[in-house]
Protein backbone atom coordinates (compact mmCIF):
# COMPACT_ATOMS: atom_id res chain seq x y z
CA UNK A 1 0.00 0.00 0.00
CA UNK A 2 1.25 3.42 -0.86
CA UNK A 3 1.81 5.62 2.11
CA UNK A 4 1.35 9.30 2.77
CA UNK A 5 4.70 9.18 4.52
CA UNK A 6 6.45 9.15 1.15
CA UNK A 7 8.68 12.18 0.85
CA UNK A 8 9.11 13.93 -2.51
CA UNK A 9 12.47 12.90 -3.97
CA UNK A 10 14.84 15.40 -5.50
CA UNK A 11 15.21 14.72 -9.20
CA UNK A 12 18.57 14.76 -10.98
CA UNK A 13 18.15 18.32 -12.27
CA UNK A 14 17.64 19.63 -8.76
CA UNK A 15 13.85 19.99 -9.04
CA UNK A 16 11.53 18.22 -6.67
CA UNK A 17 9.86 15.24 -8.29
CA UNK A 18 6.41 15.19 -6.75
CA UNK A 19 4.74 12.74 -9.09
CA UNK A 20 5.23 9.36 -7.33
CA UNK A 21 4.51 10.78 -3.90
CA UNK A 22 1.46 12.69 -5.13
CA UNK A 23 0.07 9.57 -6.75
CA UNK A 24 0.72 7.57 -3.61
CA UNK A 25 -0.97 10.22 -1.50
CA UNK A 26 -3.98 10.41 -3.79
CA UNK A 27 -4.31 6.62 -3.83
CA UNK A 28 -3.96 6.48 -0.08
CA UNK A 29 -6.61 9.16 0.41
CA UNK A 30 -8.89 7.42 -2.07
CA UNK A 31 -8.42 4.14 -0.26
CA UNK A 32 -9.20 5.68 3.11
CA UNK A 33 -12.22 7.56 1.77
CA UNK A 34 -13.61 4.43 0.15
CA UNK A 35 -13.17 2.52 3.41
CA UNK A 36 -14.80 5.34 5.39
CA UNK A 37 -17.79 5.59 3.04
CA UNK A 38 -18.24 1.81 2.93
CA UNK A 39 -18.01 1.58 6.71
CA UNK A 40 -20.47 4.44 7.15
CA UNK A 41 -22.96 2.88 4.72
CA UNK A 42 -22.77 -0.43 6.60
CA UNK A 43 -23.28 1.44 9.86
CA UNK A 44 -26.37 3.20 8.44
CA UNK A 45 -27.77 -0.13 7.23
CA UNK A 46 -27.28 -1.57 10.72
CA UNK A 47 -29.04 1.43 12.29
CA UNK A 48 -31.98 1.15 9.86
CA UNK A 49 -32.23 -2.58 10.35
CA UNK A 50 -32.30 -2.29 14.18
CA UNK A 51 -34.69 0.68 14.06
CA UNK A 52 -37.34 -1.22 12.19
CA UNK A 53 -36.73 -4.77 13.40
CA UNK A 54 -37.00 -4.34 17.15
CA UNK A 55 -38.61 -1.93 19.59
CA UNK A 56 -36.36 0.40 21.51
CA UNK A 57 -35.34 -0.75 24.96
CA UNK A 58 -37.25 0.79 27.84
CA UNK A 59 -36.04 4.23 28.83
CA UNK A 60 -33.26 4.51 26.26
CA UNK A 61 -35.09 6.96 23.98
CA UNK A 62 -36.35 9.18 26.81
CA UNK A 63 -32.83 9.48 28.23
CA UNK A 64 -31.35 10.34 24.82
CA UNK A 65 -34.20 12.77 24.07
CA UNK A 66 -33.60 14.57 27.35
CA UNK A 67 -29.86 14.85 26.74
CA UNK A 68 -30.19 15.87 23.11
CA UNK A 69 -33.40 17.88 23.07
CA UNK A 70 -34.32 19.31 26.46
CA UNK A 71 -30.80 20.27 27.53
CA UNK A 72 -30.14 21.97 24.17
CA UNK A 73 -33.16 24.31 24.39
CA UNK A 74 -31.46 27.13 26.39
CA UNK A 75 -28.36 27.35 24.18
CA UNK A 76 -30.34 27.10 20.92
CA UNK A 77 -32.86 29.70 22.15
CA UNK A 78 -30.14 32.10 23.28
CA UNK A 79 -28.09 31.88 20.09
CA UNK A 80 -31.28 32.16 18.02
CA UNK A 81 -32.17 35.39 19.79
CA UNK A 82 -28.73 36.87 19.21
CA UNK A 83 -28.81 35.93 15.52
CA UNK A 84 -32.17 37.67 15.16
CA UNK A 85 -30.73 40.79 16.77
CA UNK A 86 -27.57 40.67 14.63
CA UNK A 87 -29.73 40.44 11.50
CA UNK A 88 -31.66 43.51 12.65
CA UNK A 89 -28.44 45.44 13.24
CA UNK A 90 -26.95 44.48 9.87
CA UNK A 91 -30.07 45.05 7.74
CA UNK A 92 -31.24 48.29 9.37
CA UNK A 93 -28.63 50.53 7.78
CA UNK A 94 -29.33 49.28 4.23
CA UNK A 95 -33.10 49.50 4.63
CA UNK A 96 -32.91 52.87 6.35
CA UNK A 97 -30.97 54.28 3.38
CA UNK A 98 -33.90 53.29 1.16
CA UNK A 99 -36.47 54.39 3.73
CA UNK A 100 -37.87 50.88 3.88
CA UNK A 101 -36.98 49.88 7.43
CA UNK A 102 -40.59 48.87 8.05
CA UNK A 103 -39.97 45.93 5.69
CA UNK A 104 -37.04 44.59 7.70
CA UNK A 105 -39.23 42.01 9.41
CA UNK A 106 -39.82 40.20 6.14
CA UNK A 107 -36.09 39.80 5.44
CA UNK A 108 -35.13 38.92 9.00
CA UNK A 109 -37.90 36.40 9.49
CA UNK A 110 -37.54 34.86 6.03
CA UNK A 111 -33.80 34.41 6.56
CA UNK A 112 -34.41 32.90 9.97
CA UNK A 113 -37.08 30.35 9.10
CA UNK A 114 -35.58 29.25 5.79
CA UNK A 115 -31.88 29.30 6.55
CA UNK A 116 -30.41 30.49 9.80
CA UNK A 117 -32.86 28.83 12.21
CA UNK A 118 -32.26 25.26 10.97
CA UNK A 119 -28.53 25.74 10.33
CA UNK A 120 -28.00 27.40 13.69
CA UNK A 121 -29.95 24.74 15.59
CA UNK A 122 -28.03 22.01 13.74
CA UNK A 123 -24.67 23.66 14.38
CA UNK A 124 -25.40 24.02 18.06
CA UNK A 125 -26.61 20.43 18.20
CA UNK A 126 -23.47 19.19 16.42
CA UNK A 127 -21.27 21.17 18.81
CA UNK A 128 -23.09 20.49 22.05
CA UNK A 129 -24.47 17.02 21.48
CA UNK A 130 -22.63 15.52 18.51
CA UNK A 131 -19.15 15.80 19.94
CA UNK A 132 -20.44 14.76 23.36
CA UNK A 133 -22.07 11.63 21.88
CA UNK A 134 -18.88 10.79 20.00
CA UNK A 135 -16.77 11.27 23.15
CA UNK A 136 -19.18 9.23 25.27
CA UNK A 137 -19.36 6.32 22.83
CA UNK A 138 -15.60 6.58 22.21
CA UNK A 139 -14.92 6.29 25.93
CA UNK A 140 -17.30 3.35 26.11
CA UNK A 141 -15.41 1.69 23.26
CA UNK A 142 -12.00 2.34 24.83
CA UNK A 143 -13.06 1.11 28.29
CA UNK A 144 -14.68 -2.01 26.76
CA UNK A 145 -18.19 -1.00 27.85
CA UNK A 146 -19.41 -1.62 24.30
CA UNK A 147 -17.84 -5.09 24.39
CA UNK A 148 -19.48 -5.62 27.78
CA UNK A 149 -22.90 -4.88 26.23
CA UNK A 150 -22.24 -7.35 23.41
CA UNK A 151 -21.03 -9.97 25.88
CA UNK A 152 -24.38 -9.73 27.67
CA UNK A 153 -26.29 -10.35 24.48
CA UNK A 154 -27.28 -6.70 24.05
CA UNK A 155 -26.66 -5.29 20.58
CA UNK A 156 -24.76 -2.00 21.08
CA UNK A 157 -26.12 -0.43 17.89
CA UNK A 158 -29.69 -1.10 19.02
CA UNK A 159 -29.02 -0.05 22.61
CA UNK A 160 -26.72 2.94 22.17
CA UNK A 161 -26.95 4.24 18.62
CA UNK A 162 -30.59 3.89 17.56
CA UNK A 163 -32.05 5.95 20.48
CA UNK A 164 -29.48 8.71 19.93
CA UNK A 165 -30.05 8.90 16.17
CA UNK A 166 -33.84 8.87 16.61
CA UNK A 167 -33.67 11.55 19.30
CA UNK A 168 -31.47 13.75 17.08
CA UNK A 169 -33.79 13.22 14.12
CA UNK A 170 -37.06 13.79 15.94
CA UNK A 171 -36.05 16.61 18.25
CA UNK A 172 -34.15 18.84 15.87
CA UNK A 173 -37.39 20.21 14.34
CA UNK A 174 -38.41 21.33 17.83
CA UNK A 175 -35.04 22.98 18.36
CA UNK A 176 -35.30 24.62 14.94
CA UNK A 177 -38.71 26.05 15.84
CA UNK A 178 -37.18 27.29 19.09
CA UNK A 179 -34.32 28.98 17.21
CA UNK A 180 -36.83 30.48 14.73
CA UNK A 181 -39.09 31.77 17.49
CA UNK A 182 -36.31 33.27 19.58
CA UNK A 183 -34.66 34.76 16.47
CA UNK A 184 -37.93 36.38 15.39
CA UNK A 185 -38.41 37.67 18.92
CA UNK A 186 -34.84 39.01 19.13
CA UNK A 187 -35.00 40.62 15.70
CA UNK A 188 -38.32 42.27 16.48
CA UNK A 189 -37.28 43.41 19.94
CA UNK A 190 -34.12 45.08 18.61
CA UNK A 191 -35.87 46.61 15.60
CA UNK A 192 -38.85 47.92 17.55
CA UNK A 193 -37.39 48.98 20.88
CA UNK A 194 -33.95 50.18 19.81
CA UNK A 195 -34.37 51.10 16.15
CA UNK A 196 -37.99 52.27 16.56
CA UNK A 197 -39.39 50.29 13.61
CA UNK A 198 -43.18 50.20 13.68
CA UNK A 199 -44.38 46.92 15.16
CA UNK A 200 -47.51 46.61 13.05
CA UNK A 201 -45.69 47.12 9.75
CA UNK A 202 -42.82 44.90 10.85
CA UNK A 203 -45.14 41.93 11.26
CA UNK A 204 -47.51 42.94 8.45
CA UNK A 205 -44.69 42.68 5.88
CA UNK A 206 -43.43 39.52 7.53
CA UNK A 207 -46.76 37.78 7.24
CA UNK A 208 -47.04 38.88 3.63
CA UNK A 209 -43.71 37.42 2.54
CA UNK A 210 -43.01 34.55 4.92
CA UNK A 211 -45.21 31.61 3.95
CA UNK A 212 -45.97 28.33 5.64
CA UNK A 213 -43.79 26.69 3.00
CA UNK A 214 -40.79 28.71 4.20
CA UNK A 215 -41.29 27.44 7.73
CA UNK A 216 -41.83 23.90 6.46
CA UNK A 217 -38.72 24.00 4.28
CA UNK A 218 -36.66 24.92 7.35
CA UNK A 219 -38.15 21.98 9.25
CA UNK A 220 -37.50 19.59 6.35
CA UNK A 221 -33.88 20.72 6.18
CA UNK A 222 -33.52 20.23 9.92
CA UNK A 223 -34.59 16.59 9.62
CA UNK A 224 -31.68 15.96 7.26
CA UNK A 225 -29.32 17.79 9.61
CA UNK A 226 -30.53 15.89 12.69
CA UNK A 227 -30.18 12.49 11.04
CA UNK A 228 -26.73 13.42 9.82
CA UNK A 229 -25.54 14.63 13.25
CA UNK A 230 -26.83 11.50 14.99
CA UNK A 231 -25.34 9.05 12.50
CA UNK A 232 -21.99 10.79 12.01
CA UNK A 233 -21.40 11.41 15.73
CA UNK A 234 -22.29 7.86 16.71
CA UNK A 235 -20.16 6.49 13.86
CA UNK A 236 -17.03 8.34 15.00
CA UNK A 237 -17.65 7.47 18.65
CA UNK A 238 -18.30 3.84 17.84
CA UNK A 239 -15.11 3.58 15.79
CA UNK A 240 -12.91 5.61 18.11
CA UNK A 241 -9.22 4.77 18.36
CA UNK A 242 -7.69 3.78 21.68
CA UNK A 243 -6.62 6.24 24.34
CA UNK A 244 -7.53 9.79 25.26
CA UNK A 245 -6.19 11.03 21.93
CA UNK A 246 -8.46 8.62 20.04
CA UNK A 247 -11.52 9.84 21.90
CA UNK A 248 -10.53 13.47 21.37
CA UNK A 249 -10.05 12.86 17.66
CA UNK A 250 -13.43 11.15 17.43
CA UNK A 251 -15.17 14.12 19.08
CA UNK A 252 -13.45 16.61 16.78
CA UNK A 253 -14.09 14.52 13.67
CA UNK A 254 -17.76 14.18 14.65
CA UNK A 255 -18.22 17.95 14.85
CA UNK A 256 -16.17 18.87 11.78
CA UNK A 257 -17.75 16.20 9.55
CA UNK A 258 -21.25 16.99 10.80
CA UNK A 259 -20.71 20.70 10.19
CA UNK A 260 -19.39 20.21 6.66
CA UNK A 261 -22.25 17.82 5.85
CA UNK A 262 -24.80 20.25 7.32
CA UNK A 263 -23.62 22.99 4.99
CA UNK A 264 -23.43 20.65 1.99
CA UNK A 265 -26.92 19.32 2.68
CA UNK A 266 -28.17 22.84 3.26
CA UNK A 267 -27.16 23.66 -0.29
CA UNK A 268 -28.49 20.48 -1.89
CA UNK A 269 -31.77 20.30 0.04
CA UNK A 270 -32.12 24.08 -0.33
CA UNK A 271 -31.92 23.81 -4.13
CA UNK A 272 -34.47 21.00 -4.12
CA UNK A 273 -36.84 22.91 -1.86
CA UNK A 274 -36.46 26.08 -3.95
CA UNK A 275 -37.57 24.16 -7.01
CA UNK A 276 -40.60 22.98 -5.05
CA UNK A 277 -41.21 26.53 -3.84
CA UNK A 278 -41.32 27.95 -7.34
CA UNK A 279 -43.59 25.12 -8.34
CA UNK A 280 -46.09 26.19 -5.68
CA UNK A 281 -45.41 29.95 -5.86
CA UNK A 282 -44.40 30.65 -9.49
CA UNK A 283 -44.28 34.42 -8.87
CA UNK A 284 -41.72 33.99 -6.11
CA UNK A 285 -41.23 36.39 -3.20
CA UNK A 286 -41.24 40.08 -4.15
CA UNK A 287 -40.15 42.30 -1.35
CA UNK A 288 -40.22 45.62 -3.15
CA UNK B 1 5.65 -29.42 21.76
CA UNK B 2 1.92 -30.03 21.53
CA UNK B 3 0.48 -31.50 18.41
CA UNK B 4 -2.22 -29.44 16.76
CA UNK B 5 -4.65 -32.32 16.60
CA UNK B 6 -4.33 -33.34 20.24
CA UNK B 7 -4.56 -29.97 21.85
CA UNK B 8 -6.43 -31.14 24.92
CA UNK B 9 -4.55 -32.98 27.62
CA UNK B 10 -7.79 -34.70 28.59
CA UNK B 11 -8.76 -38.24 27.78
CA UNK B 12 -8.99 -38.87 24.05
CA UNK B 13 -12.00 -41.17 24.62
CA UNK B 14 -14.15 -38.24 25.63
CA UNK B 15 -17.11 -37.71 23.39
CA UNK B 16 -17.74 -34.59 21.33
CA UNK B 17 -20.58 -33.33 23.54
CA UNK B 18 -18.39 -33.20 26.64
CA UNK B 19 -16.84 -30.01 25.35
CA UNK B 20 -18.54 -26.70 26.00
CA UNK B 21 -16.16 -24.67 23.85
CA UNK B 22 -14.06 -25.76 20.91
CA UNK B 23 -11.95 -23.82 18.49
CA UNK B 24 -10.80 -25.29 15.21
CA UNK B 25 -7.83 -23.89 13.30
CA UNK B 26 -8.55 -20.40 14.55
CA UNK B 27 -6.64 -17.66 12.77
CA UNK B 28 -6.86 -13.98 13.57
CA UNK B 29 -5.20 -11.22 11.65
CA UNK B 30 -5.39 -7.43 12.15
CA UNK B 31 -4.25 -5.86 8.90
CA UNK B 32 -0.86 -7.36 8.18
CA UNK B 33 -0.31 -8.58 11.73
CA UNK B 34 -1.28 -12.14 12.49
CA UNK B 35 -2.10 -12.66 16.16
CA UNK B 36 -3.52 -16.19 16.31
CA UNK B 37 -2.48 -19.10 14.11
CA UNK B 38 -4.26 -22.42 13.75
CA UNK B 39 -5.44 -22.57 17.33
CA UNK B 40 -7.44 -25.68 18.09
CA UNK B 41 -8.56 -26.02 21.68
CA UNK B 42 -11.29 -28.05 23.38
CA UNK B 43 -12.60 -27.10 26.79
CA UNK B 44 -14.74 -29.48 28.80
CA UNK B 45 -17.83 -28.58 30.84
CA UNK B 46 -16.84 -27.49 34.32
CA UNK B 47 -13.18 -27.04 33.49
CA UNK B 48 -11.22 -23.98 34.61
CA UNK B 49 -8.60 -23.07 32.05
CA UNK B 50 -5.96 -20.40 32.55
CA UNK B 51 -4.48 -18.94 29.39
CA UNK B 52 -1.07 -17.50 30.07
CA UNK B 53 1.55 -15.88 27.92
CA UNK B 54 3.44 -12.67 27.50
CA UNK B 55 1.78 -9.42 26.45
CA UNK B 56 0.76 -9.28 22.81
CA UNK B 57 0.59 -13.05 22.30
CA UNK B 58 -3.15 -12.92 21.58
CA UNK B 59 -4.69 -14.13 24.85
CA UNK B 60 -7.42 -11.50 25.04
CA UNK B 61 -8.10 -11.75 21.31
CA UNK B 62 -8.54 -15.51 21.74
CA UNK B 63 -10.90 -14.96 24.70
CA UNK B 64 -13.02 -12.50 22.74
CA UNK B 65 -13.37 -14.81 19.75
CA UNK B 66 -14.84 -17.48 22.03
CA UNK B 67 -18.06 -15.46 22.45
CA UNK B 68 -18.02 -13.80 19.04
CA UNK B 69 -16.86 -10.37 20.23
CA UNK B 70 -14.21 -10.71 17.53
CA UNK B 71 -14.71 -12.65 14.32
CA UNK B 72 -11.82 -14.94 13.43
CA UNK B 73 -10.15 -14.39 10.06
CA UNK B 74 -10.50 -18.13 9.47
CA UNK B 75 -11.38 -21.21 11.47
CA UNK B 76 -14.42 -21.53 13.69
CA UNK B 77 -15.61 -21.61 17.27
CA UNK B 78 -18.15 -24.10 18.59
CA UNK B 79 -20.07 -23.19 21.72
CA UNK B 80 -22.10 -26.11 22.96
CA UNK B 81 -21.79 -27.58 19.47
CA UNK B 82 -23.11 -24.43 17.77
CA UNK B 83 -20.83 -22.76 15.25
CA UNK B 84 -20.73 -19.07 16.22
CA UNK B 85 -20.12 -18.06 12.61
CA UNK B 86 -23.46 -19.51 11.47
CA UNK B 87 -25.60 -17.80 14.12
CA UNK B 88 -27.71 -14.72 13.41
CA UNK B 89 -27.72 -11.71 15.74
CA UNK B 90 -30.62 -13.00 17.82
CA UNK B 91 -29.10 -16.46 18.25
CA UNK B 92 -25.71 -15.00 19.10
CA UNK B 93 -27.31 -12.69 21.68
CA UNK B 94 -29.10 -15.64 23.28
CA UNK B 95 -25.91 -17.63 23.33
CA UNK B 96 -23.96 -14.78 24.90
CA UNK B 97 -26.58 -14.57 27.66
CA UNK B 98 -25.31 -18.00 28.71
CA UNK B 99 -21.87 -16.55 29.31
CA UNK B 100 -20.41 -13.98 31.68
CA UNK B 101 -17.43 -11.81 30.87
CA UNK B 102 -15.27 -10.13 33.50
CA UNK B 103 -13.26 -7.44 31.72
CA UNK B 104 -9.75 -6.28 32.53
CA UNK B 105 -10.89 -2.85 33.72
CA UNK B 106 -14.28 -4.24 34.83
CA UNK B 107 -16.06 -2.28 32.02
CA UNK B 108 -18.82 -1.10 34.34
CA UNK B 109 -21.26 1.37 32.80
CA UNK B 110 -20.16 4.60 34.40
CA UNK B 111 -23.52 6.33 33.97
CA UNK B 112 -25.21 3.63 36.07
CA UNK B 113 -24.96 2.92 39.78
CA UNK B 114 -23.44 -0.31 41.07
CA UNK B 115 -26.93 -1.73 41.63
CA UNK B 116 -28.02 -0.82 38.11
CA UNK B 117 -24.84 -2.32 36.69
CA UNK B 118 -25.43 -5.64 38.42
CA UNK B 119 -29.12 -5.62 37.48
CA UNK B 120 -28.32 -4.76 33.86
CA UNK B 121 -28.20 -8.36 32.56
CA UNK B 122 -31.49 -9.09 34.38
CA UNK B 123 -33.19 -6.22 32.59
CA UNK B 124 -31.57 -6.25 29.20
CA UNK B 125 -29.82 -9.49 28.33
CA UNK B 126 -31.48 -11.51 25.57
CA UNK B 127 -32.12 -14.52 27.82
CA UNK B 128 -32.92 -12.53 30.96
CA UNK B 129 -36.05 -13.32 32.97
CA UNK B 130 -39.03 -11.52 31.43
CA UNK B 131 -40.02 -8.34 33.29
CA UNK B 132 -43.35 -9.89 34.26
CA UNK B 133 -41.70 -12.90 35.86
CA UNK B 134 -39.59 -10.85 38.26
CA UNK B 135 -40.87 -8.14 40.56
CA UNK B 136 -38.77 -5.13 41.50
CA UNK B 137 -38.41 -6.56 45.02
CA UNK B 138 -37.11 -9.87 43.66
CA UNK B 139 -34.68 -8.02 41.43
CA UNK B 140 -33.35 -5.88 44.27
CA UNK B 141 -32.99 -8.95 46.47
CA UNK B 142 -31.11 -10.79 43.73
CA UNK B 143 -28.78 -7.83 43.22
CA UNK B 144 -28.14 -7.55 46.98
CA UNK B 145 -27.41 -11.25 47.16
CA UNK B 146 -24.99 -11.01 44.19
CA UNK B 147 -23.28 -8.10 45.90
CA UNK B 148 -22.94 -9.99 49.18
CA UNK B 149 -21.52 -12.98 47.30
CA UNK B 150 -18.58 -10.87 46.22
CA UNK B 151 -18.19 -9.43 49.69
CA UNK B 152 -19.47 -5.92 49.07
CA UNK B 153 -21.83 -4.15 51.49
CA UNK B 154 -25.35 -3.05 50.52
CA UNK B 155 -24.20 0.56 50.89
CA UNK B 156 -22.29 0.29 47.60
CA UNK B 157 -25.54 -0.30 45.67
CA UNK B 158 -26.15 3.37 45.03
CA UNK B 159 -22.53 4.34 44.43
CA UNK B 160 -21.16 5.00 40.96
CA UNK B 161 -18.24 2.99 39.54
CA UNK B 162 -16.00 6.07 39.67
CA UNK B 163 -16.34 6.07 43.47
CA UNK B 164 -15.00 2.51 43.82
CA UNK B 165 -11.46 1.17 44.13
CA UNK B 166 -10.03 -1.12 41.42
CA UNK B 167 -10.67 -4.24 43.50
CA UNK B 168 -14.26 -3.24 44.24
CA UNK B 169 -14.89 -2.54 40.56
CA UNK B 170 -13.56 -5.99 39.68
CA UNK B 171 -15.87 -7.55 42.26
CA UNK B 172 -18.86 -5.64 40.92
CA UNK B 173 -17.87 -6.82 37.43
CA UNK B 174 -17.77 -10.37 38.75
CA UNK B 175 -21.20 -10.00 40.40
CA UNK B 176 -22.62 -8.67 37.10
CA UNK B 177 -21.07 -11.51 35.13
CA UNK B 178 -22.48 -14.15 37.48
CA UNK B 179 -25.99 -12.80 38.08
CA UNK B 180 -27.60 -14.77 35.25
CA UNK B 181 -25.82 -17.92 36.44
CA UNK B 182 -23.90 -18.42 33.20
CA UNK B 183 -22.51 -21.74 32.01
CA UNK B 184 -19.25 -20.15 30.92
CA UNK B 185 -17.40 -17.29 32.61
CA UNK B 186 -14.52 -15.56 30.84
CA UNK B 187 -12.08 -13.54 32.89
CA UNK B 188 -9.72 -11.11 31.19
CA UNK B 189 -6.80 -10.54 33.55
CA UNK B 190 -8.96 -10.55 36.67
CA UNK B 191 -6.13 -9.74 39.09
CA UNK B 192 -4.04 -7.33 37.02
CA UNK B 193 -3.38 -4.06 38.83
CA UNK B 194 -4.61 -5.32 42.20
CA UNK B 195 -2.59 -5.75 45.37
CA UNK B 196 -1.73 -9.35 46.39
CA UNK B 197 -4.45 -9.53 49.04
CA UNK B 198 -7.24 -8.29 46.79
CA UNK B 199 -5.86 -10.53 44.01
CA UNK B 200 -6.27 -13.50 46.29
CA UNK B 201 -9.79 -12.39 47.20
CA UNK B 202 -10.63 -12.42 43.48
CA UNK B 203 -9.01 -15.86 43.13
CA UNK B 204 -11.12 -17.18 45.98
CA UNK B 205 -14.28 -15.69 44.48
CA UNK B 206 -13.54 -17.35 41.13
CA UNK B 207 -13.03 -20.69 42.88
CA UNK B 208 -16.20 -20.29 44.93
CA UNK B 209 -18.30 -19.46 41.90
CA UNK B 210 -16.97 -22.59 40.22
CA UNK B 211 -17.71 -24.79 43.23
CA UNK B 212 -21.15 -23.31 43.75
CA UNK B 213 -22.43 -23.52 40.20
CA UNK B 214 -19.96 -25.81 38.41
CA UNK B 215 -19.41 -23.21 35.73
CA UNK B 216 -16.78 -23.54 33.05
CA UNK B 217 -14.21 -20.79 33.44
CA UNK B 218 -11.56 -19.47 31.11
CA UNK B 219 -9.21 -16.86 32.44
CA UNK B 220 -6.50 -14.91 30.78
CA UNK B 221 -3.78 -13.97 33.21
CA UNK B 222 -0.14 -13.05 33.63
CA UNK B 223 -0.32 -13.93 37.28
CA UNK B 224 1.14 -17.40 37.83
CA UNK B 225 -0.19 -17.51 41.37
CA UNK B 226 -3.73 -17.08 40.03
CA UNK B 227 -3.16 -19.66 37.31
CA UNK B 228 -1.77 -22.25 39.75
CA UNK B 229 -4.44 -21.67 42.38
CA UNK B 230 -7.57 -21.38 40.28
CA UNK B 231 -7.04 -23.40 37.13
CA UNK B 232 -7.12 -27.11 36.56
CA UNK B 233 -5.56 -26.66 33.14
CA UNK B 234 -3.07 -24.15 31.83
CA UNK B 235 -2.59 -23.17 28.20
CA UNK B 236 0.40 -21.07 27.30
CA UNK B 237 0.38 -19.04 24.09
CA UNK B 238 3.52 -17.67 22.52
CA UNK B 239 3.77 -14.56 20.33
CA UNK B 240 3.78 -15.50 16.64
CA UNK B 241 6.64 -13.16 15.78
CA UNK B 242 8.89 -15.31 17.99
CA UNK B 243 7.78 -18.58 16.43
CA UNK B 244 8.85 -20.35 13.29
CA UNK B 245 6.20 -21.02 10.66
CA UNK B 246 5.63 -24.68 11.55
CA UNK B 247 5.59 -24.21 15.34
CA UNK B 248 2.39 -24.50 17.36
CA UNK B 249 1.34 -21.29 19.11
CA UNK B 250 0.37 -23.28 22.20
CA UNK B 251 3.64 -24.12 23.87
CA UNK B 252 2.16 -25.68 26.99
CA UNK B 253 -1.15 -27.41 27.62
CA UNK B 254 -1.52 -29.32 30.85
CA UNK B 255 -2.41 -29.24 34.54
CA UNK B 256 -0.72 -26.67 36.81
CA UNK B 257 1.28 -29.39 38.55
CA UNK B 258 3.09 -30.21 35.28
CA UNK B 259 4.09 -26.72 34.26
CA UNK B 260 6.92 -26.59 36.81
CA UNK B 261 8.47 -29.67 35.18
CA UNK B 262 7.99 -28.54 31.61
CA UNK B 263 11.29 -28.75 29.74
CA UNK B 264 10.53 -25.86 27.38
CA UNK B 265 12.86 -23.00 28.24
CA UNK B 266 10.28 -20.45 27.04
CA UNK B 267 7.72 -21.77 29.53
CA UNK B 268 10.25 -21.76 32.36
CA UNK B 269 11.34 -18.25 31.46
CA UNK B 270 7.74 -17.06 31.71
CA UNK B 271 6.78 -18.81 34.93
CA UNK B 272 10.04 -17.78 36.62
CA UNK B 273 9.57 -14.22 35.33
CA UNK B 274 13.06 -13.98 33.83
CA UNK B 275 14.01 -11.46 31.16
CA UNK B 276 16.51 -13.88 29.55
CA UNK B 277 17.83 -12.52 26.29
CA UNK B 278 15.16 -9.82 26.04
CA UNK B 279 17.48 -7.16 27.40
CA UNK B 280 19.90 -7.87 24.55
CA UNK B 281 17.03 -7.77 22.04
CA UNK B 282 16.01 -4.38 23.38
CA UNK B 283 19.58 -3.14 23.23
CA UNK B 284 19.71 -2.70 27.01
CA UNK B 285 22.29 -5.33 27.87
Amino acid sequence: MASTQDIPQEAGNGELSLQPSLLATVLDKLDRTTLFVGDLVLFIIQILSWTFSRRLRKGTFIKAAYQIGVLSIPVVGLTGMFIGMVLAVQSYFQFHQLGMENRMGAVINLTLVRELGPVLAATMLAGRVGSSMAAELGTMRVTEQIDALSSMGVNPVHFLVVPRVLASLLLIPVLTLMADFMGILGGFAYSHYLLHVDAYEYFEFSSRYVTGFDLLSGIIKSLFFGGCIGIVSCYFGFHSDRGAQGVGKAATAAFVTSFVLILAMDLIVGIGLDKLYYYFYPAGPTLF
Amino acid sequence: MIDNTSVSHTDSEETFSQYLVETHNLNMRFGKKQVLRDLSVKIRHGQTVAIIGESGCGKTVFLKTLVGLLQPTSGFVLFDEQDLGTLNDRELSLLRSRTGFVFQQAALFDSLTVGENIAFPLRHAAASPSPSSMSDTDEVELVRSALREVGLPDSTLNQFPADLSGGMRKRVGLARALILQPELVLYDEPTTGLDPIVSDVINELIMRSRLKRRVTSILVTHDMKTARKVADRILMLYPLQRLKEHENQIIFDGPPSEIEHCGDVRVQQFIQGEAGNRLQELGLA
